[in-house]
């Protein structure tokens, strides 16, 4: 047998990761932006997104519809459920029940792309180089170029997780403080978490407090060699069904996707050999 | 323009190759697949005709990769892919590609524990002894590991025949 070329393989092992370049989930991302023969892109600022949140989508699109005229602001106002919006430059929000985004309709996706959210929000940001997408979060500030992660406001003050990508944050401009510097914040990438207190010039860098914490609007859950029994705690609280095992001490690595908790339990009790109960 | 069966297994077959092809240029994952999935946007926007596809796709996406390279300030003859030793050609790059997504799937197939233990010799650099001191296994389990790992990808790569063959139509770019 030929033997595989060094540089090749350390090439493909340097950048190697679990769900990476996946040609089935790339798929799906496309077709969720419109982009795929399909389905055609349509012409409309919001296109619900997933079949479940069609209903609420489409009560934002006629209020972002009467909004537009002469209102310089388009406001996606709380709703009792999850709200999935495409942003005018394509970029994917998703609003938790009780969360707001704003966002200056002139100009969206060509002078600026700013936002401002109160409560939990998701992101999907469409990558572009030359025009950072930028979000107002109570006294947070964050600044991206294209990546997915999620910001979530309340009275303890503004918590940001990234699931992919690099993400600055920082205290949102004031005073004579117009703009913000990379200097002036905190470099987050995949997998970090970090907390502005209220008052606070700088965010601080913290444990998340599970492995996925926007898996309410990802559907993905990500593990490298985390420990079963924080996998199994985080689908807990995550399907609301309390999950035992003789086989507490093992470490799982992967990525499960879906809605359906037996599905991923039987993934991961094929993955490890073992036998999980789903009370 | 209806579904087309064929864009989807095009779409299966091209997908991991050109994110690759598209690594040795920008080195970052997540622009990689922003710029694929946008080929493939432009190429079923301009009627996904399948007769030369392959290099079309090459292509926009060569084309992409440079535009963004250049946006970053590099000079012009910074403008060439890399793997882990340095410089290659843009044919090395597109030669390569469908060999190195065929072992990016052998190593997505390893059993978690291996896979960890050939990512520690490859990608770390590490020798056996020093991954065999991280882990706590004896230097032999881990020589036994990752040779089973080694002839996993190199039962992938054979497959690479196949995938040749597959695709008898799409002439290389």
């Amino acid at each position: 047998m030929k033997e595989i070329q060094e540089d090749i393989l350390r090439f493909v092992a340097q950048h190697w990761k679990a769900g990476r370049f996946d040609p089935e989930r790339a798929w799906r991302q496309i077709r969720q932006k419109g982009g795929t023969p399909v389905r055609r892109p349509g012409s409309q600022v919001f296109r619900p997104v997933w079949g479940y949140a069609l209903a609420s989508a489409f009560a934002v699109l006629v209020l972002g519809l009467f909004l537009f005229r002469p209102a310089p602001q388009a406001v996606i106002p709380a709703a009792a459920g999850v709200q999935a919006v495409v942003l005018p430059d394509g970029s994917r929000a998703t609003l938790a029940p009780g969360a707001t985004l704003s966002f200056r309709r002139h100009g969206f996706g060509r002078r600026d792309r700013a936002v401002a959210q109160t409560g939990k929000v998701y992101y999907s940001v469409e990558r572009n180089e030359s025009l950072p997408f930028e979000i107002t979060a109570s006294e947070g500030f964050v600044r991206v170029l294209g990546t997915r992660f999620q910001i979530e406001t309340d009275d303890t003050g503004t918590a940001v997780d990234v699931v992919d990508g690099r993400v600055l944050f920082a205290a949102a401009p004031s005073g004579a403080r117009k703009s913000v510097r990379e200097e002036d914040g905190v470099i987050l990438t995949r997998g970090m978490h970090a907390e502005l207190a209220p008052g606070a010039t700088v965010p601080g860098l913290s444990e998340a407090e599970s492995a996925n914490p926007a898996a309410w609007a990802t559907h993905v859950f990500r593990y490298e060699n985390t420990p079963l029994e924080e996998v199994l705690r985080e689908l807990s609280s995550h399907f609301g069904h309390a999950l035992r095992t003789d086989a507490r001490d093992r470490r799982l690595t992967g990525e499960f996707e879906g809605e359906e908790l037996g599905e991923i339990v039987s993934l991961i009790e094929s993955a490890l050999d073992i036998h999980i109960v789903i009370d | 323009m209806g579904q087309n069966p064929d864009i989807r297994d095009l779409f299966r077959i091209l997908y991991r190759p050109l994110c690759v092809y598209a690594l040795h240029y920008l080195k970052d994952a997540d622009a990689v697949e922003d710029v694929v999935q946008e080929a493939f946007t432009a190429w079923w926007q301009k009627g996904a005709g399948t007769d030369n596809a392959k290099a079309y796709l090459y292509a926009i996406v060569r084309n992409r990769c440079i535009d963004i390279l250049r946006r970053q300030g590099r000079q012009p003859e910074q403008l060439l892919p890399e793997d882990a030793a340095g410089v290659i050609s843009d044919e090395e790059a597109v030669d390569r590609s469908a060999l190195e997504a065929r072992l990016w799937e052998a190593v997505d197939r390893l059993p978690a524990r291996r896979r960890e233990l050939l990512l520690m010799s490859k990608r770390d650099g590490l020798t056996y002894e020093q991954i065999a001191d991280a882990t706590g296994l004896s230097v032999n389990t881990v020589r036994n590991q990752i040779s089973r790992a080694l002839q996993s990808l190199r039962d992938g790569a054979a497959g690479i025949l196949d995938y040749i063959l597959l695709l008898p139509c799409l002439p290389l770019a």
